[in-house]
């Protein structure tokens, strides 16, 4: 507000009304109530305020200092490498078997996607890693898309309030079991039962293909368990924010209560719908105990689902520890932090943007 | 009274974990090897209850992890189930130290597969044949084998266990990348006896009593006769064979200290390798040093 500008388009605290009549404008009024506060008051006030206000930056500075520190550390891998192929594939020789001889030699060289950090020198290709976690997390939310949908339309349109408050409860519940139990309960009791169901060994196999214990599927069936009750309960929120006019005019129109859930209410709600898919997606990226413990750890890019594999999480779970400080291998491991951290990030976008886009279009 | 109590706590700690308690102590650090941890837990044990001066800390983290402490001055003892890489004893000479190796005790890699499995033995180039991913099904090593794709388990990278596996076993291959590997020789031994096609290794002492998986004999080449590591009758390790080194894959367990050890260090590791030292190694299902054993104290290159 420029001191030249004439009274008129500045009104208020500069130029007071001289019959002496209050101003109310927001700041006259936040200042006439600072001066009758007493002082105590006022310094209490102050710091609760900026104690507060704090403790929202600090978030946004942990957040900052987690970026930094892994893409510092991460980067450095860059620096220790002759060429960035190092992180995509390498030469390796083939190795044939004389059965003659019963020797192995080599017979010839191939291009090679192998996380084998502890060897000279290093073949530290993140391609299985990646494989391994968009596998994992693209099958599990296959697996619970479906059913989190459904259980979180049931809990908001169906369910009754009794048994909303009987549902809802154990669905958190599962949410907070801690995954190692969730690992440790895939890998006694369901990996094995699984296995010789789809493929017994008197050869009547339903999926041939199933051949390792632990494996994709059985990671992703165990993540699945995690992320259903997370889309439930996100998909029942996002529901039951969408008003009730919506589903009293559609059914004062004759619509069932099906075509009014399907065609009205999950429309109104998709963008919390779809929102909820993909925090369920980042939470299947993000989770280690699980797939460390029943995914087979076999760093492979295979198509075959029934395949053992390796995540980025499990890789940094199982090798921080040992992983030599300072060492190419150690660096690495950071590297694959940055980008899951990377990939925390966008997600976590891409959901605002989503539900910006749909508030613009719905305008609820 | 809380406040009295509190204060009382907290001064008997200050006393009891105080600096100038323990200094009439010899304290003697070790950190290293995973396949040691437990052996050289037993003997500190043993050791300190007879030398009361004597105060000794043992931790894991891997052949690797020990080294580097060793380098830097962290431990007086690293306890290593492979030998100090040519970087590592470079580095030492850079730090100023000159490390000593001795050899306290044995160890082999045993090789076992599920019991149904018929394979009768395997020799180095087979085991590399299969761990390379040159043989993917078990009738290309032989006619007689199910036709069934093989099932590969290692131990992850960080112990020596696999270091010695990929030294010894599979030279210049890469393991194939459908290898799972796994975080205990246990959890090796448990996937074996659960995958009918699959083959795994580990340090023998976990194979004595296998229950759903069998060992299995291995030779050098084709012409040279197949060693079983474990007596398989009397469930207990063939100490014999891994002695003098017919068992192909056996190596020594060693500890390296910064310099030639000297004072308590010292009698520490002569009492290991005296009768008394290896009868708890034999107990621990660790291979005692025995006749032919490689000499119990030799310089590192």
């Amino acid at each position: 507000m420029s001191a030249s500008a004439p009274p008129l388009d500045a009104p208020g605290e500069k130029n007071p009304p001289a019959s002496g009549s209050p101003s109310f404008s927001p700041k006259a009024v936040r200042d006439r109530v600072r001066h009758s506060t007493p002082f105590i008051q006022r310094l209490k006030e102050f710091a609760i305020e900026k104690l507060l206000a704090l403790s929202g930056w600090l978030s946004i500075l942990f957040i900052l200092l987690i970026f930094v520190f892994l893409f510092k550390e991460g980067l450095l891998a860059l620096r220790q490498v002759e060429s960035l192929s190092t992180f995509f594939y390498s030469v390796e020789p083939v190795m044939a078997y004389d059965a003659a001889t019963a020797e192995t030699k080599i017979v010839g060289e191939a291009v090679a996607y192998k996380w084998e950090p502890v060897s000279t020198p290093p073949r530290l290709s993140i391609l299985p890693l990646l494989w391994g976690s968009f596998g994992v997390a693209l099958l599990s939310a296959v697996l619970s898309t479906l059913s989190g949908i459904a259980v979180g339309v049931f809990l908001s349109e169906m369910a009754s309030e009794k048994t909303r408050n009987l549902v809802k409860p154990a669905l958190e519940l599962l949410v907070g079991i801690p995954t190692v139990v969730i690992g440790f309960f895939m890998l006694t009791v369901v990996a094995i039962p699984l296995k010789n169901i789809l493929n017994p060994a008197d050869g009547t196999s339903l999926i041939p293909a199933y051949q390792s214990l632990y494996n994709m599927f059985v990671g992703s069936l165990g993540v699945s368990v995690v992320i259903v009750p997370v889309i439930a309960s996100l998909v029942d929120d996002a529901l039951r924010a969408v008003p009730m006019d919506l589903r009293a005019a559609s059914l004062s129109l004759g619509a069932t209560r099906w075509q009014t859930t399907w065609r009205v209410v999950l429309p109104a709600g998709v963008s919390g719908v779809l929102s909820a898919v993909i925090l369920g997606f980042g939470r299947a990226i993000g989770e280690t105990m699980i797939v460390l413990m029943c995914a087979g750890s076999a760093p492979q890019i295979s198509l075959n689902p029934f395949d053992s594999t390796r995540t980025m999480t499990a890789t940094i779970a199982a090798e921080m520890g040992a992983a030599q400080q300072g060492s190419l291998h150690m660096h690495t491991l950071f590297l694959v932090g940055a980008i899951l951290v990377t990939l925390a990030f966008f997600l976590n976008l891409t959901v605002e943007l989503i539900a910006n886009h749909y508030r613009k279009k719905i305008r609820l | 009274m809380l406040l009295k109590t509190m204060l009382a706590t907290a001064t008997f700690l200050a006393v009891a974990l105080s600096p100038v308690a323990a200094q009439d102590k010899v304290k003697i650090n070790i950190s290293g090897s995973d396949t040691m941890n437990l052996l050289t837990q037993r003997l500190a044990e043993t050791y300190s209850k007879k030398h009361a001066n004597v105060e000794i800390s043992v931790r894991g983290g891997g052949s690797g992890t020990g080294i580097a402490d060793l380098l830097n001055g962290l431990v007086d003892i690293a306890q290593a189930s492979r030998k100090m890489k040519e970087k590592e004893i470079a580095t030492a000479k850079e730090n100023g130290y000159d490390p000593a190796e001795y050899v306290v005790a044995l160890d082999g890699i045993a090789i076992a597969v599920h019991e149904s499995n018929p394979v009768k033995s395997l020799t180095i180039g087979q085991l590399r044949a299969l761990y390379s991913g040159a043989v993917k099904n078990w009738s290309e090593i032989d006619p007689n084998l199910p036709s069934a794709p093989v099932v590969l388990f290692s131990r992850e990278s960080n112990c020596g266990t696999y270091d010695f596996f990929k030294e010894h076993v599979m030279k210049d291959a890469t393991f194939a990348p459908n290898t799972s590997y796994l975080a205990a020789t246990a959890a090796v031994a448990n996937s074996v006896t659960k995958e009918p096609n699959a083959i795994g290794f580990g340090g023998v002492s976990y194979f004595v009593r296998p229950e759903g998986l069998r060992v299995v004999p291995i030779s050098v080449d084709k012409d040279s006769p197949a060693v079983n590591p474990i007596d398989v009758v009397h469930h207990h390790v063939n100490l014999a064979v891994i002695q003098d080194g017919s068992y192909p894959i056996s190596r020594p367990l060693q500890y390296y200290t910064p310099e030639e050890a000297s004072g308590e260090v010292k009698s520490f590791l002569d009492w290991i390798i005296s009768d008394e030292g290896q009868a708890i190694v034999l107990r621990e299902e660790y291979i005692p040093l025995g006749n032919s054993a490689p000499t119990s104290e030799s310089k590192a290159q």
